[in-house]
């Protein structure tokens, strides 16, 4: 790791470093990997991904965004999120990745980030707006400012360029951050207090210069003055998209906060924290995926679980630009021993091929939430591709025992004879298709669902059942559009009250096919306990509010 | 095997004319059946002919303003060329080499060891040389120095008889009752069903009898009351009992060479084999004997394991259903649908309804009444799910193997619910029989047809609830009997109500039937018979049965509303439901332009195979009906339906001999001529047309115009007894005693049970004056007949004659 030391001293009188209090040595720590397990470290793989613990580096270098309201002009958030560029130079191999987020996606997030205008109980001086730009930009650059920022292309950019401060940041906040970084850093003390000491277990400032208000104001003045160039642009492509999508809420915001698990590397308010899996165990990659797969697929993600690797918590891999050196040490770490494939399966004849697609199509439930040729649900990641990607063994114990293979999915194990297996392996294992979509759901057009992992009756419902029968039960879960059958309205009371409890557990044991209805909803028999599946049914009877029919309950008389 | 004897559309009987010889009391006397080979020929030229009958209705004549238009029927459609024959099947060895497994499970199986020869198979018979004594008769099962598996019959009066066993079917396996049958080659060409079968549980021979099931074989028994005696069960029949003959072997074919006046009989084995269920595999083995097969998108087969529901169901229907023939000619790989119709067994009186209102069956045991289940009507329940096809093993409805066919896991394998707390569902101990599923919802039932004296129960595939007073109300032995035979169903009855209070109401369809009283009106017995909809079609069809057999009749203009509810059924998903639909409606306002142009619309909307489907099946179905009011005696109106058969489908040789012979029995002989001569025009072969115009010739007294008829017939099909009685009662009439004799005796000779034949030889002698043959012949056929009047008179005579000499 490399230090840089930094010693701000600067030259005139009427310098800060004139001020009485000492001038603070700071490290700025510019981060270099020296080894490949560096890269996952600094890119936050293991924040999301599970199979390690992480030593989270990415939580002191991203920015907090618990106050971001408080912080950002929104139109900055919003053209941010869509278009993320490296703004702090000093972070090492951590940046914001790319998620793809269109812009009613981005609005949301802005919305909900917007939201997050805690004011620091901190006793600030009341700064006056009246700064004069052109002395804000003269300390700046006789300041300490300069060792590290860069601002009109003067200056270091060690840490960051400020030429779009005006356009970024809301002024409250920069002037009193310029006064006292510390109270918004966390501990994660970088910027130096050089005008104001501040005491983090005080809430109070003490002035470390003459006229430091003034300094700050001037400061400020200049600083806002810097707009990006095409900061109206921004202003107006925020207002407009806001306007045109009323309907867009903080809270959907919210959601797709917790599932893109933001708070995985910024500091976040409770509420945007969700700490459930987001997306798969990354140290098991090598027994799993392909190698060369994985390279190509870091190097430019695209969407395998399209609305979440969670079902209905629309995550996602996001694109954090990796360069092939990146790629290549990444895959070097994770692919750390040679694994040797033990299926050698045979490729079926044609005939096995179509009578497989047959199945696929009319019998097996696997469409239900796994896409082929465009067709089927988008739970799951698209069979055409899986060959490609998995290991085949991985793939034949998947198919086998999916819980076994991957602990915590929530693919069930799906009963049928060993020749319809062994045949449905070989066609997965030799389907060469190429995936023709890549792209993630839309999180505004889909309910997000985020259930907690404790297993309540209302979670069970909730990880596996919404997502296709909706969260309430009104059949609208996101998965739902992309079904051939519209699934079972459990909320549809007149309906549910013909249905026995017993067949509602049937059909959530044995799958949708035993009772003449879809094959795609598959049995969980295998997956659930039969006391989880009894009080699923219990949930549904609360969803319908309805009773079951009169000679079905255990109502039995003795005369 | 099939041993049920439910009315089915065919010529009258036409075994022989007494009625002009009042000389002696009608009896009844079983026939050969197999003068109705090639009566179908003509519905293949139907839709030919159609053609021409358009142009005759004048169908064509646009232009002419009339004021009630009546659009013509459209012809049946052709049929696709389904290019399926004999030479198309392989034979299970040739499957052997590559799908080893599956042949080996198969070789073992039921399927695998249903029939074959005496060598291949493992025969249960004891042929032991014994004598078993029939009141008249004793039968020895026995082995013949060269191994053959041999029966010798003594019957009283009658010439000895020998039968080699040339096939065996049935390898007993069945539980609750399983036997084994033997067939033997017979000189007209024919394989024949010899009736002394074995039971493997009372290891005895038994034969089947008139009226009192399947009885052992007892001095108190009189072997011509069997009522498989003579052996008339021909291998390869189709219209009749065609389960038995059809289903146990493969792919048999039984053809009448004309030429050669001699029967083919093909199989590919007395066994069930691959291509029953996989169709035919020659064009499979071509594919795969190529090196790029694994290419091939077609191998020649269709993946059976991808059917869905009904297809799957129709494959094992094809034997394990009751059926009525629409067409003769079906080999595996050919459509079902357009040779046999499932549902129509269901279309007569109530009192000959296949099955109880619940759907459980009334006679032997098909597992088609599995359509009644509610695991079929709500569920997806196929064969397949419990029964591994080609080892007949057991598998959950995941296909994973279990036990045997009383591991609980077939059920639960879907109602996980039930396991939730067993005792809490059966009120029996855990591992007891009682807790066992099938025990008490697939019980082994005794089958109706089959009586009380051998134990034959087949497991019943409605899987109903045991409901103990409902089931015993409509002759059921309700499940808990099967353990507690002890308590009395009240008892049983009172259980169920206390473990189970309420209990899951019938289908609605069946509530209706149960509901249903022949007393009722015509409108209340729509509202309960014709719902508008229902999910239970074979209640349905049941429904509209009872309908139309209780109160339709033809041209009876019925109101608005009850068409309403039958042109409702119209559109049912089911075509035998929607065929007798449009039949019903035919027949009884068919005649109002309005309904008849609705009918012949409904027809243009469907595709061809639909609309061909259908045709067969309305054309079928009110033959059906007609005969249901001859029966009855109405015989203008059964003319009245069998002419709308023929709207339907003209060129119909069935309907139009049955026409004929309605028209006789009405005496309105000369159009009973006409009709049967169009049906010789159609069909100058059909041994039946021949016959019955000779019967009505020689009741007009037009002796020579009947020779010359009946010896056509005889001329078509030497095999059949029934021509040589004929031609010899004309000699007989004519006083050509001489000749009169010669064809009485080839009578007898080929149907040795005719005692009718023996009684009308006698009465030649005694013209003769030869007594003594007189007496010989006439002992003969009072042992066959020991009741017949004037045979019994010819004896007291003759004897007294001999007495006084």
């Amino acid at each position: 790791m490399l230090v840089l030391q930094v010693r701000c001293s600067g030259g005139g009188d009427k310098s800060i470093s004139d001020a009485s209090a000492p001038i603070e040595a700071f490290k700025v720590q510019i981060s270099a990997a020296e080894s490949p397990k560096d890269y996952i470290d600094q890119l936050g793989c293991l924040n999301c991904h599970g199979g390690a613990t992480s030593a989270n580096q990415v939580i002191t270098k991203a920015p907090d965004l618990s106050r971001a309201g408080y912080r950002y002009k929104p139109e900055y958030i919003f053209n941010y999120l869509q278009n993320p560029t490296r703004v702090r130079n000093h972070i090492g191999l951590s940046r914001m990745p790319n998620f793809a987020f269109d812009e009613r996606e981005a609005l949301a997030l802005t919305l909900y980030l917007s939201s997050k205008k805690d004011i620091l109980n901190v006793k600030f001086p009341d700064f006056s707006e009246s700064g004069n730009v052109n002395l804000g930009e003269r300390e700046f650059n006789e300041q300490a400012c300069a060792s590290c920022h860069r601002a009109e292309g003067q200056g270091n950019n060690v840490i960051s360029d400020l030429s779009n401060m005006g356009s970024k940041l809301n002024p409250v906040w920069m002037r009193q951050f310029i006064a006292a970084p510390a109270a918004f850093q966390n501990g994660n003390n970088m910027m130096p207090g050089l005008l104001y000491h501040f005491n983090t277990d005080s809430t109070s400032l003490i002035q470390n210069v003459e006229d430091a208000d003034e300094k700050i104001e001037n400061l400020s003045a200049y600083l806002l003055s810097l707009e990006a160039p095409d900061h109206d642009e921004q202003l107006d492509r925020y207002t407009e998209t806001q306007k045109s999508n009323s309907e867009i809420s903080v809270e959907i915001g919210r959601k797709i906060y917790q599932a893109q698990n933001c708070s995985g590397c910024h500091q976040s308010d409770p509420d945007g924290q969700w700490k459930e899996t987001v997306a798969p165990d990354l140290l098991t990659v090598q027994s799993r995926i392909n190698e060369s797969w994985l390279a190509d697929y870091i190097k430019q993600p695209h969407a395998i679980r399209p609305f979440g690797f969670h079902p209905g918590s629309g995550s996602r891999m996001p694109d954090f630009s990796l360069t092939e050196a990146e790629v290549q040490n990444i895959v070097r770490f994770l692919y750390d021993k040679e694994i040797k494939e033990k299926t050698s399966v045979e490729e079926p004849s044609q005939f096995v091929k179509h009578k497989i697609e047959t199945l696929l199509d009319e019998k097996f439930p696997c469409i239900g939430c796994h896409s082929i040729g465009g067709k089927g649900g988008r739970i799951a990641p698209d069979l055409a591709g899986l060959s490609k990607r998995l290991n085949s063994d991985y793939l034949t114990s998947m198919v086998t025992n999916p819980s076994t293979a991957m602990p915590g999915t929530i693919m069930p194990k799906i009963s049928m004879p060993q020749n319809l297996r062994d045949q449905l392996i070989a066609y997965l294992v030799h389907n060469n298709d190429t995936v023709t979509e890549r792209k993630y759901l839309s999180l505004i057009d889909h309910p997000i669902t985020l259930p907690s992992e404790e297993l309540t009756p209302e979670n069970i419902y909730l990880s596996k059942c919404a997502i296709c029968h909706g969260e309430k039960g009104n059949a609208n879960g996101f998965n739902a559009a992309y079904m051939a059958t519209q699934p079972t309205k459990h909320a549809d009371g007149s309906y549910m009250a013909k249905k026995p409890d017993d067949t509602l557990f049937d059909g959530v044991y044995a799958g949708g096919y035993i009772l003449n209805k879809s094959h795609l909803m598959p049995a969980w028999g295998n997956a659930l306990s039969k006391n989880e599946i009894q009080g699923l049914v219990s949930y549904m009877r609360s969803l319908c509010n309805c009773s079951p029919p009169k000679w079905s309950t255990d109502d039995r008389t003795t005369n | 095997m099939s041993r049920r004897k439910k009315h089915k559309i065919k010529t009258k009987d036409s075994s022989q004319d007494r009625s002009a010889l009042n000389e002696t009391p009608p009896t009844s006397k079983k026939k050969w059946p197999l003068q109705q080979v090639g009566l179908y020929a003509a519905l293949a030229l139907a839709g030919i002919f159609a053609i021409f009958k358009l142009v005759n209705n004048g169908g064509g004549e646009s232009g002419k303003a009339e004021v009630s238009y009546r659009k013509p029927f459209p012809a049946v459609p052709a049929k696709m060329l389904d290019n399926v024959s004999f030479e198309d099947f392989v034979g299970a060895e040739a499957c052997s080499s590559c799908h080893t497994d599956i042949y080996n499970k198969w070789k073992s199986s039921t399927h695998g060891q249903a029939g074959g020869s005496p060598k291949d198979m493992k025969v249960i018979g004891k042929f032991d040389g014994v004598p078993r004594r029939f009141k008249d008769a004793v039968l020895t099962p026995y082995r013949a120095p060269n191994g053959d598996y041999m029966f010798n019959l003594k019957t009283e009066g009658l010439p000895e008889q020998t039968f080699k066993v040339d096939g065996v079917v049935g390898g007993g396996h069945m539980i609750a009752g399983g036997t084994q049958t033997y067939f033997s080659y017979f000189p007209d060409g024919t394989m024949r069903m010899l009736p002394f079968d074995f039971i493997r549980d009372e290891q005895v021979w038994f034969g089947e009898t008139s009226g009192d099931g399947w009885v052992p074989i007892t001095p108190d028994r009189i072997i011509d009351k069997e009522s498989e005696w003579l052996p008339s069960r021909v291998l390869g029949t189709h219209f009749e009992k065609s389960n038995c003959q059809g289903c146990h072997g493969s792919q048999i074919q039984l053809e009448y060479a004309l030429d050669k006046k001699i029967f083919s009989t093909q199989f590919t084995t007395l066994a069930v084999n691959c291509e029953s269920c996989h169709g035919p595999g020659r064009e499979h083995l071509q594919i795969v004997s190529e090196p790029d097969w694994k290419g091939k998108a077609s191998l020649g087969f269709n993946s059976l394991v991808t059917l869905d529901k009904d297809e799957s169901l129709a494959t094992c229907f094809r034997c394990h259903a009751l059926k009525n023939s629409l067409e003769p000619g079906f080999l595996p790989g050919k459509e079902m649908e357009e040779y046999y119709s499932t549902k129509l067994t269901m279309f007569g009186p109530s009192d000959e309804n296949p099955y109880h209102p619940d759907g459980r069956i009334q006679e032997f045991g098909y597992q088609i009444n599995h359509l009644s289940s509610d695991c079929y009507i709500n569920g997806s329940m196929t064969c397949v799910s419990c029964h591994e096809p080609h080892g007949q093993t057991y598998v959950d409805v995941n296909g994973l193997p279990l036990k045997d066919p009383f591991d609980d896991g077939q059920c639960t394998s879907c109602h996980g619910s039930k396991t939730m707390d067993i005792s809490q569902h059966t009120f029996h101990a855990i591992g007891s029989e009682g807790s066992k599923c099938v025990n008490c919802h697939m019980p082994y039932l005794q089958q109706q047809a089959i009586g009380e004296h051998l134990r034959f129960a087949r497991s019943d595939h409605t899987i109903p609830i045991p409901r103990p007073a409902f089931d015993t109300s409509i002759g059921i032995e309700t499940a808990c009997v099967q353990c507690h035979s002890d308590k009395s169903v009240e008892f049983l009855q009172s259980k169920v109500d206390e473990w189970y209070g309420e209990i899951k109401p019938h289908n609605n369809m069946v509530e209706r039937l149960l509901e249903f009283d022949p007393s009722m009106s015509l409108f209340e017995a729509g509202e309960v018979l014709l719902p508008d909809s229902s999910n239970h079609q074979m209640a349905q069809m049941a429904g509209i049965s009872q309908f139309a057999f209780n109160y339709l009749k033809p041209n009876m203009n019925l109101d608005a509303q009850t068409v309403d509810k039958i042109k409702n059924y119209i559109s049912n998903v089911n075509i035998d439901i929607q065929s007798v639909a449009m039949a019903s409606l035919h027949m009884t306002n068919g005649n109002d332009d309005q309904i008849h142009n609705m009918l012949v619309d409904k027809l243009a909307e469907l595709n061809e195979t639909e609309r061909r489907k259908v045709m067969k099946r309305w054309a079928s179905a009110l033959p059906m009906m007609a005969k249901k009011f001859e029966e009855k005696g109405n015989y203008k109106e059964a003319i009245e339906v069998y002419q709308k058969s023929l709207e339907v489908i003209p060129h119909n040789t069935v309907v139009l001999i049955n026409m004929g012979n309605a028209y006789a029995s009405m005496n309105e002989n000369t159009m009973a001529i006409q009709i049967l001569d169009k049906a010789i025009k159609l069909d100058a072969n059909n041994y039946d047309a021949w016959l019955n115009k000779g019967n009505v010739l020689f009741k007009l007294q037009r002796t020579p115009e009947a020779l010359a008829a009946y010896k056509q017939a005889n001329s078509i099909n030497p095999w059949n007894g029934s021509a040589y009685f004929n031609i010899g009662n004309c000699h007989y009439r004519t006083n050509n005693t001489d000749e009169a004799i010669v064809w009485y005796k080839k009578a007898v000779e080929i149907e040795p049970n005719l005692a009718l034949g023996y009684f009308f030889l006698a009465r030649s002698f005694i013209k003769k004056q030869d007594y003594k043959n007189a007496f010989t012949a006439v002992r003969s056929g009072l042992a066959l007949d020991p009741t017949d009047e004037a045979g019994n008179q010819m004896f007291a005579d003759l004897r007294t004659y001999f007495r006084s000499n």
